[in-house]
């Protein structure tokens, strides 16, 4: 289907990569942990390690949930976009298939939360 | 003996369709060139019936008796302090939501029903039109009126309508309206006065304004009860559109399904704001979030599309899912709100020990098991010391612009997230309510201005972190925003009562 | 006609409690939910408000329009002349 209008109706999407500078925008989930309720959001360059960007840019945001200091990032269960998906930790976002508008969630085994109430 | 007086029909019948002509200089088309763009068919105007048959000489009679009685008590409120008599300085949260959300939608509703009101050209229409735009000015002045009142003593009333077009929150009410406006003119009317206004309303305007009376608020329920005579009658107009275009020809049935289903979606998500509002930020407790839908929507929701159902409409795609969402989007709003606050221009705050009992006894199916368990640790956390936070901008639905708090259906600790890709691009739902509505008109969605994307964009003055975009907003943390116990609010409500902390201790007034 | 609720509401104050009383008089069926500064009335499937019986008892003329004043909200089809104000559901 299509919008019903009067006239031509196009227009390029607001969050299209060209606004990104040459990063891209994903979205990050711990899932069963929600002290933190909402996926993250996250501007960066696709080249950067994923391991980087879990020590660099996603461990300073959620360390101060009391369980992260115990994740082994070795042994997340991930999806990418909804499938699932195992990345490798050394190799880049973009190595991994991670494109602009991801939505990256990870379990990891044996963490269900604070009391195991998925807090 | 005086002149025997007009009767209603007689009189409702003159002053709309006798002050009407066709026009004859230039074709009706290209007098009134955007009601037929829809594909609504209207074979009558004619048949347009305002089950009120109010006219304006009446219309100005009642809302200026309205007006002397709302001042009167405004001006009684400000005489007397009436600031003092709130059950709590907790409850002003509800109404910088109210200031900052609610009030410029009231006016981008004037704004959108100026424009119908001009682009229809059946002269009933127009005229109900015209009244429900002066009905919207009206809303918002006096809400700014009231609450004017509270900002002489209050942080976070200051700034609303910059805040309007910069805060994450406010997008969604923003995006509402400016979706509804950028519509048809039947799309339009049957967003905001059938499905928002006749279906969804009521849970804003009956139980809270009730609980800012049980709360004390008499500017609040005074502005929201005259607000509420206004809107019985828009409510009115609401279901006399969707019969009036039912009636006149049967291609406008999917047309006005369609219409129905993506407004009620839209309507409940935005409701999420008055649920928590409800729920969490009444101190003295009326009606609970679950108890309000399960009379507005269940209960009223389900007689008005039996009504309906002889026409073929069907109750709206995915009510099931709200309905049962109902023991669950509340709390998880208020987590969100908790630990997102600095970024707002409102304080938040862990629930009373008498406050999580009557969230336990009123969501008995989930809230023990769901969510006392987070705030017993948010609480853990304050005890020593800390108070957690949101470090990072969240997802944000592509359609309802809401940030993604809502989990499955099935699994209340699962994030529900929808994808769908449209032109080599990825856009992230919260459900498939709001997935449906972009994939019918991707073209119009996908120009949404979303916070987070914007923020990272480089469009929020350059801020890339929160306190950044707080700046930004032009709200201060402690002032306007963080931890309502920390706050400026909360030294200033203990002044005003002798340094006494006046937290209520139970649930009842 | 169907039996799904219908339902008006009104401010809680000296103006209208007439007019509920009226109604209560009018609808049999009709039952009273109190809120907090609000008055709802429900009734099964029709209410009707009558001119008549709201003038009976204030005692002087009532021009039925005058209810907006203080009205809060309402469900169900409405019908209106100078002597009535019905809310109705139709579909059986």
């Amino acid at each position: 289907m299509a919008t019903i209008s009067i006239g031509e109706y196009k227009f390029p999407p607001a969050d299209r990569i060209e606004n990104y500078g040459g990063d891209i925008n994903i979205y990050v989930c711990w899932e069963h942990h929600l002290l933190i309720p909402c996926p993250a959001a996250y501007r960066l360059p696709p080249d950067i390690a994923l391991i980087d960007f879990l020590e660099q840019m996603f461990r300073p945001d959620h360390n101060h949930h009391p369980e992260y200091a115990k994740i082994d990032y070795a042994t997340l269960v991930w999806t990418l976009d909804g499938k699932p998906w195992a990345p490798r930790l050394d190799a880049s976002l973009r190595e991994n298939g991670v494109t602009h508008m991801s939505y990256l969630s990870f379990r990891a085994p044996g963490l269900d939360g604070v009391n195991g109430d998925g807090v | 003996m005086a002149e025997k007086k007009l009767g209603l029909k007689e009189k409702y019948q003159l002053m709309t369709r006798g002050l009407d002509w066709e026009t004859t200089y230039q074709p009706m088309d290209k007098v009134f060139p955007y009601d037929k763009y829809e594909g609504i068919k209207i074979k009558d105007w004619d048949k347009w019936e305002d089950p009120f048959r109010l006219t304006m000489d009446a219309y100005w009679k009642y809302q200026a008796e309205k007006e002397r009685k709302l001042y009167a008590i405004l001006d009684s409120f400000s005489q007397n302090n009436g600031q003092l008599n709130i059950s709590d300085a907790r409850y002003l949260t509800a109404l910088k939501i109210w200031m900052q959300g609610i009030t410029p939608a009231e006016y981008n509703s004037h704004r959108g029903f100026c424009m119908v009101g001009r682009q229809f050209r059946g002269a009933g229409a127009r005229v109900a039109c015209q009244m429900q735009a002066l009905d919207e000015l009206r809303h918002a002045q006096t809400q700014i009126h009231a609450f004017s009142h509270y900002n002489k003593h209050f942080g976070g009333f200051h700034q609303a309508m910059h805040m309007r077009d910069r805060a994450w929150y406010l997008s969604i009410p923003k995006s509402f309206f400016e979706d509804a406006m950028t519509a048809g003119p039947f799309e339009f009317v049957t967003s905001i006065s059938f499905a928002f206004e006749y279906v969804l309303t009521n849970l804003l305007f009956m139980p809270f304004v009730s609980g800012a009376a049980y709360n004390g608020d008499m500017a609040t329920t005074t502005f929201g009860f005259s607000a509420q005579s206004d809107e019985s009658r828009h409510m009115t107009l609401g279901l006399e559109v969707v019969k009036f275009v039912l009636e006149q020809h049967e291609d406008n049935v999917p047309i006005m399904q369609r219409y129905i289903d993506k407004w009620f979606w839209r309507g409940y998500r935005l409701l999420a704001l008055v649920g928590v509002m409800m729920d969490y930020m009444l101190p003295r407790k009326v009606m609970s979030w679950a108890e309000a839908w399960g009379i507005y929507w269940e209960e009223n929701g389900t007689a008005l599309f039996n009504d309906l159902a002889r026409y073929g409409i069907k109750p709206p795609k995915y009510h099931e899912i709200a309905t049962a969402e109902k023991n669950h989007i509340t709390h998880q709003a208020w987590a969100v709100f908790y630990t997102a606050c600095p970024a707002t221009g409102f304080h938040a705050w862990l629930p009373q020990e008498y406050e999580l009992d009557w969230l336990s006894e009123k969501y008995g199916s989930t809230f023990d098991r769901y969510y006392r368990p987070r705030f017993a640790e948010f609480a853990r956390i304050e005890r020593e010391g800390g108070r957690f936070y949101t470090n990072r901008l969240p997802l944000v639905c592509q359609t309802c612009q809401v940030p993604d708090f809502f989990t499955e259906v099935d699994n209340p600790m699962k994030q529900s997230i929808r994808q769908y890709e449209w032109q080599g691009m990825k856009y992230n739902f919260c459900s498939d309510g709001c997935r449906d509505i972009f994939a019918h008109e991707p073209e119009k969605f996908c120009q949404a201005y979303i916070p987070p994307q914007q923020i990272y964009q480089g469009n929020a003055g350059g801020a890339r972190t929160l306190p950044e975009y707080a700046a930004w907003l032009k709200c201060e943390f402690g002032k306007d925003s963080g931890e309502y116990y920390t706050s400026e609010d909360y030294a200033r409500w203990k002044a005003m009562h002798g340094g006494n902390d006046t937290t209520p201790s139970s649930a009842a007034a | 006609m169907s039996r799904d609720k219908v339902f008006i509401a009104f401010q809680t104050n000296e103006d209208s409690r007439p007019i509920v009383e009226a109604i209560l008089e009018d609808n049999p069926e009709a039952t009273v939910d109190e809120q907090p500064a609000m008055v709802k009335i429900l009734a099964p499937g029709r209410l009707v408000v009558k001119r008549s019986t709201i003038e009976d008892k204030i005692g002087r003329d009532f021009v039925l329009q005058s209810i907006h004043i203080n009205l809060i909200s309402l469900a169900g089809n409405i019908t209106e002349d100078e002597d009535e104000f019905v809310l109705a559901w139709h579909q059986a």
